[in-house]
């Protein structure tokens, strides 16, 4: 039903049924054996296919990621009020209504929009997918802008019954552009003699595969004029074109249409600057990656040991898979059998396994990572400067995760080269996320900078007030629950395909939700990390994602060798992935055939209703707004607040004296500590109101889940009132939260200050005025009207975490290991405190935390129980430290383009520490703050989780 | 902790030694075949392989001047390959020590070369053992403090001059106690190398000792003779060709430490202190190592409190784990957040975490069950103290601040800085 959202067709009046089959690249089902019936009922009646069938692969895998719109920029907004009916019916509408109504108007509008006309004499535009935009003639188009256009052509034989020869070979429909009855496009009357024979060829439309789209030269409203110099007309152009048989590059002589300044034409939708990104991941850009890190040495290889010796390394045999295979690992290719040697050396030697090695090619260091496996190895290399030896352990065993996940075992995923283009896709995207993090080519991809979340084995939380939880929640359980009228075991006295094993639920590659245990939902992490899904669906807007694959989760590996659990087994079933995402959410869901279901056959490709399930979540999500709330979230101050490096910058000319705890000098930020903070719980309520949208629709989800959080920031100490006022802030504020207080603000909570005994704080406020080297921020930037003092004030103290003068918290990344979560501050949160040195010190942040935490794995690492057999040679690690629970790093940083030479810059010193907990919620903590936060607050910064816990 | 260090032509790849220390058997000829057979076959592809590391143990492979390759195999303590790298350096320059650079760049007779060598076995031993000397791993000389120690620089440096020298030292348990301002001039490898030398040789009262300076002189050896003047206490003098070793211990000895006896037995009460019991410390402290990266001394003490430990609060931890806690806590740290104290020919690439970050680490601290870690990196001082767990974690930066003004306020450890 809901496949008509997709919209993506580029050509006007392409009639659906007729010549389907003729179009070779045109979507076509691949039909697994026998089921085939039950599998598109749900289709029955339109009999059209959802947009996804055409990436079913044979082994009934999709990757199907469609791009989407940009939310429309103001310039438009005008043009595309007029389509807002359309755009609902797209997918894209902004509009919030209830699923039902929308199903309602699909279902009302299918009708009608079977076949879309549009033509040039009578622009049709209520029916028209595209956006309009006023035909400006540019300088060109003036002189009668005839264009050259080179294209490539290897016609396929079996094609030729096309309509014409013109849409077989180029993707062009052609259209009939009658001279009589148009202005002349052509400003110079010698040119149009030469085609007065017959009516011109409009592009009236594009198929999506043909050459034609994509060159990316030719559009809608051109007229092609002549190929490699004949003229073409549209009485001859059959006849002419039917010439070409093989494949040869030809020249089309394009005509820019011109058109008077009050006409419109219709434009195909420009490609998005970001569609890139989606090209990327889903794998249609593999070849510009190549190109773009052909310098940089990195290489992913599978080598089998058999019969390997160094003499032998120039024969192939023993590369069982590589990826790049271009100069840029051609040097790493050749020294495969050093890699395999090592690999196997060190086992004999040392008696355990090799992890990595670091190598000098042409002055640059490389890191090597290995994983053996039986007589194979995985043998992954990457420039040192890109990434550290920590953060490439865990990439190799995360990859290695991953491909067990998706083949089975590692021999499955390299020795059939069945795999190899996936396998490429994959590794692609890795080296991509890797090595191009800054890169110019995908500026949207995640830095390295955040490398170090990307090791952890959880992934970023957005917490969200309560109702909204409870509404994710029991909407995603309600989806578990496959409780659909018409699916029902009596209704068609048919076993379910499936049972839902769990979802979990992504928005902007944050998770709102996760129903999934945990190694399940590591497994799915994984997936989408390398799969780079978190990053598309956090900067991109999707189209459509449609992702489905048979996995072989580590759980049921686990469960066979352990012994945990008895008298439970798990049943023998096929477990399947299913990723479903729109815009900027990812619904992703683990499904079981086996079991208490059916039993899957062949290699099944998605089921439509499933598919179709899983969005209409996702558009319900939408009509109950979750996803504006998020964005509210996320566009919402920072919770704990945080401070800017930047300001803690001072002159040491203002130094005040004054009492413990020292107050920053020159800091722009005011103690609140000491005014009276008893406010009653029910003046926040009214200050929070309830969030009247997400009202819990049916049944409520698990309660345990929703368990409210603030209950757990209660804090028995000093500070306690400032955190427990913590979780209502993240309520949906329809009025955007001031976060830190204008100069009359400031003014009057100065006031405050006094009367609450923090008598330095005048003068304080007054010498740092003056004094401050880099301005605050907020003062201009983050100014928001509606709120008044009380509030904000409030607002602000009851945000901050630290007690003292200032705020002193930087950072914190705080990781649940049992939850698989990650609480740390948004990116936008990151980027609104703005400064010059903060986002040096959140770098800094990262790489320490690495390092921090390989100390404490490497101190809890459990030794390897020694075999009997070979206690002579072994190694036994050396490790003093025994268990490390704390570790911490004091950085000094000055603040950049220090100007005035005679003075020494002012440093500003700032901790970054680690602390681990073991029982009995393993969690690791990681905090940065300012040297003068005193002990009792950084304590309580380890103890409040920040609000991690679902 | 066991380990391998392989010694081999670089050429040819014909083993010139093999050490073999902790209990695994030794390396069989293929395993030596195939370590350096790895290291060469990469470097006719013109890749060079630095460093390998496994579940529980490191390789690093070095190849010295195009004629010498080591390889060592040591048990993985959570170091940074600088330190593996650093133990490589340490190894061919005490076989430079030796033997000469000349005789190792341009290898003649092979089996000639093999028995010359056999003379560095024992320290390349000690490099390789875990002692409570950590002037290799910091790449400074360990040194003593006393009350005495002015006075007994008088006695060294007449003594000495009387030698016809100008590099001489005075030794207090295999700690450097006072030397004159030319033998602080050495690198601060060759320091390290010269007092490992002294340490690793059998006790005897007096030796006369052929060594090459690595740095300084490569290529023509020095005469280091040494005496010793109590238990416990030597004396020693590098010089050229002449005086004979009989003529300065007939002539000399006696008349210029005679007078020093009472210094120097008062000062070997300071054993195993080594600072002078009039400094005061505080009392969780359980050791420290303190480095000035300037001048390459290195002072560091397990006994920092005169009084017994176990009238003190916290649990006791053994003198080999203190040991093994600071080295590590070193190795973690330096290399890593702090920059490490290079020697002149360093050539490997490393990728530490410490050259990537923006800003410059100056604390860090480690908490443990059982203990606790601070580092502090100033300018030119570079301190490592153990606590005890009962220390609070909020006063280790003030107590560890404290403790290095203390140590360096009666300038004892900076002294010879200026001159």
């Amino acid at each position: 039903m809901t496949h008509q959202l997709q919209g993506h067709r580029y050509y006007n009046d392409y009639s659906s049924s007729d010549s389907e089959t003729d179009y070779p690249p045109r979507p076509r089902i691949i039909v697994g054996q026998g089921d085939a019936d039950r599998r598109w009922e749900t289709e029955s009646g339109d009999g059209l296919e959802p947009a996804w069938a055409g990436a079913v692969q044979d082994k009934g895998d999709v990757f199907y990621v469609e791009q989407g719109e940009e939310p429309p920029s103001p310039k438009k907004v005008a043009v595309d009020n007029e389509f807002n009916s359309e755009h609902t019916l797209n997918g894209k509408g902004k509009e919030k209504r209830g699923l039902h109504k929308l199903k309602k108007i699909i279902k009302g509008r299918k009708g009608d929009n079977g076949k879309l006309h549009v033509s040039l004499s009578e622009p049709d535009l209520k029916t028209s997918q595209y956006n309009l935009v006023y035909g400006t003639p540019d300088k060109n188009t003036d002189n009668g802008d005839l264009r050259e256009v080179s294209l490539f052509l290897s016609p396929d034989i079996n094609h030729t019954v096309a309509q014409s020869r013109l849409e077989a070979l180029f993707g062009i429909i052609p259209g009939r552009f009658s001279i009589k009855s148009r202005y002349s496009p052509l400003s110079s009357p010698a040119r149009k003699n030469d085609f007065k024979n017959g009516d011109k060829i409009m592009v009236r439309g594009l198929l999506p595969t043909g050459v034609a789209m994509k060159s990316g030269q030719i559009s809608i409203g051109d007229c092609v004029v002549a190929i490699n110099g004949i003229p073409l007309n549209y009485d001859n152009f059959n006849r002419v074109l039917s010439a070409i048989v093989g494949p040869l590059e030809v020249k089309l002589h394009i005509e820019k249409q011109v058109l008077p300044k009050d006409r419109f034409i219709l434009q195909p939708r420009r490609i998005l600057p970001n569609g890139s990104l989606v090209k990327l991941v889903s794998g249609e850009k593999l070849k510009e990656i190549t190109i773009s890190l052909q310098k940089t040495p990195h290489v992913v290889m599978y080598l089998s040991i058999a019969g390997n010796t160094l003499e032998t390394t120039n024969e192939n045999k023993e590369v069982l898979y590589q990826y790049p295979e271009n100069e840029a690992s051609r040097k790493l290719s050749d020294v495969q059998g050093m890699f395999l040697t090592v690999s196997d050396m060190m086992e004999t030697i040392t008696g355990t396994r090799v992890i990595c090695s670091s190598i000098v090619i042409n002055k640059q260091l490389l890191n090597v990572g290995y994983y053996k496996n039986g007589t194979e190895v995985l043998v992954l290399a990457v420039p040192a400067n890109k990434v550290s030896v920590s953060q490439l352990n865990h990439i190799v065993s995360d990859v290695v995760r991953l491909l067990i996940l998706l083949y089975g075992s590692l021999d499955n995923t390299f020795l059939p080269s069945i795999y190899q283009a996936k396998l490429d896709h994959l590794f692609s995207l890795l080296f991509q996320r890797l090595l191009l993090g800054d890169n110019v080519h995908t500026p949207l991809l995640d830095s390295n900078t955040y490398a170090f979340l990307d090791t952890l084995p959880g992934v970023r939380w957005l917490d969200l007030p309560d109702d909204v939880k409870v509404t994710i929640d029991s909407s995603l359980s309600e989806l578990e629950a496959t409780d659909f009228a018409d699916m029902s075991d009596d209704h068609y006295d048919d076993r379910r395909p499936y049972v839902i094993l769990g979802t979990c639920l992504f928005h902007r590659g944050y998770l709102l939700a996760n129903h999934l245990p945990k190694e399940d939902f590591i497994d799915m992490l994984l997936y989408c990390r390398y799969h780079s899904l978190l990053t598309l669906a956090s900067e991109a807007r999707i189209g459509q994602l449609v992702i489905w694959k048979e996995v072989y989760p580590t759980r049921r590996r686990k469960r066979k060798s352990g012994t945990e659990n008895e008298g439970y087994t798990e049943p023998h079933g096929r477990d399947f992935l299913l990723i479903v995402g729109m815009k900027n959410g990812l619904l992703c869901m683990l499904l079981e055939a086996g079991g208490c279901a059916a039993k899957a056959v062949g290699n099944p490709s998605p089921d439509p209703f499933y598919v179709d399930q899983a969005k209409a979540t996702l558009l319900h999500l939408e009509s109950i707004s979750i996803p504006a709330s998020c964005e509210d979230r996320l566009s919402n101050i920072p919770v704990p607040a945080i401070s800017c490096a930047d300001w803690f910058f001072s002159s040491k000319s203002n130094t005040i004296e004054s009492s413990t705890p020292p107050p920053i000098p020159g800091s722009p930020m005011l103690s609140r500590l000491h005014t009276p903070q008893q406010k009653g719980s029910s003046k926040k309520q009214q200050l929070f109101p309830p969030d009247s949208g997400g009202k819990p629709k049916k049944r409520s989800g698990s309660p345990s889940r929703n368990v409210a959080r603030s209950s757990a920031y209660e804090v028995d100490s000093d500070e306690g009132s400032d955190a427990s006022a913590y979780s209502p802030v993240n309520s949906q504020q329809s009025t955007p939260v001031l976060r830190r207080r204008n100069d009359d603000n400031r003014r009057e909570s100065v006031g405050s200050a006094g009367s609450g005994g923090s008598s330095s704080g005048s003068s304080l406020f007054k010498s740092t005025k003056k004094h401050r080297i880099i301005p605050d921020p907020f003062n201009m930037a983050i100014l928001r009207k509606g709120l008044n003092e009380a509030e904000a004030n409030e607002l602000y103290t009851a945000t901050k975490l630290t007690s003292g003068a200032d705020n002193t918290l930087f950072h914190y990344v705080n990781l649940e290991i049992g939850q698989g979560v990650v609480v740390c501050p948004t990116h936008k949160d990151v980027t609104l405190l703005g400064g010059t040195v903060h986002p040096q010190l959140i770098k800094n942040f990262h790489k320490c935390c690495l390092g921090i935490r390989q100390v404490f794995h490497q101190s809890r690492k459990p030794r390897l129980k020694s075999k009997k057999t070979q206690q002579t040679n072994r190694f036994d690690r050396n490790y003093c430290f025994k268990v490390v629970k704390e570790h911490g790093i004091l950085m000094q940083c000055t603040p950049e383009n220090w100007n005035e030479q005679k003075k020494s810059p002012p440093t500003m010193n700032y901790w970054v520490v680690g602390r681990i907990y073991g029982k009995p919620f393993p969690r690791e903590v990681y905090v940065c703050f300012h040297e003068s936060a005193p002990q009792n607050t950084i304590e309580l910064a380890f103890k409040l989780s920040f609000g991690a816990g679902l | 902790m066991a380990a391998y260090l392989v010694c081999l032509t670089a050429d040819g790849g014909v083993p010139l030694f093999t050490r073999t220390k902790g209990n695994i058997k030794p390396l069989a000829f293929a395993e030596v075949g195939m370590l350096n057979g790895v290291q060469m076959f990469a470097q006719n592809h013109g890749v060079k392989l630095q460093s390998t590391a496994t579940d529980e143990a490191r390789i690093a492979w070095k190849v010295y001047h195009e004629s010498i390759t080591l390889i060592v195999v040591i048990c993985d303590d959570g170091a940074s390959d600088t330190h593996l790298y650093r133990l490589l350096d340490n190894v061919f320059h005490s076989m430079v020590l030796l033997v000469g650079l000349d005789d190792i760049i341009s290898i003649k007779n092979v089996e000639r070369l093999k028995r010359d060598l056999k003379a560095c076995y024992k320290l390349v031993d000690t490099l390789l053992e875990e002692t409570e000397f950590f002037g290799d791993l910091t790449e400074s000389v360990d040194i003593f403090l006393s009350t005495e120690n002015s006075l007994l620089q008088e006695h060294l440096e007449s003594f000495v001059h009387a030698a016809d020298s100008t590099y001489g030292c005075l030794c207090v348990m295999d700690r450097i106690a006072v030397a004159t301002t030319k033998w602080w001039d050495l690198t601060g490898q060759e320091l390290v190398l010269l007092s490992l030398l002294l340490r690793s040789l059998p006790q005897a009262s007096s030796r006369d000792i052929a060594v090459y300076l690595p740095h300084s002189s490569p290529k023509i050896p020095h005469r280091l003779l040494t005496f010793q003047l109590i238990h416990g206490v030597e004396a020693c003098v590098l010089c050229g060709p002449t005086p004979t070793l009989d003529d300065v211990r007939d002539k000399l000895l006696e008349v210029h430490w005679k007078p020093a006896l009472e210094s120097l037995r008062s000062c070997i009460r300071v054993f195993p202190r080594n600072i002078p019991l009039s400094v005061e410390l505080d009392l969780g402290i359980l050791g420290f190592i303190l480095i000035n990266t300037d001048n390459h001394r290195c002072l560091a003490t397990m006994h920092p409190n005169s009084t017994d430990e176990k009238q003190l609060p916290h649990k006791i931890l053994s003198m080999s784990r203190k040991i093994g806690i600071l080295k590590t806590f070193y190795k973690t740290v330096v290399g890593i957040y702090f920059a490490p104290v290079h020697s002149p020919d360093k050539e490997e690439l490393t990728c530490d975490l410490q050259a990537l970050l923006s800003h410059k680490a100056k604390d860090t601290y480690i908490c443990g069950d059982d203990y606790k870690c601070y580092a502090l990196n100033d300018d030119r001082y570079q301190i490592f103290v153990l606590y005890g767990s009962h220390v609070p974690t909020f006063a280790l930066r003030t107590t560890t601040q404290k403790t290095l003004m203390t140590l360096i306020k009666d300038k004892k450890f900076d002294e010879k800085k200026k001159s």
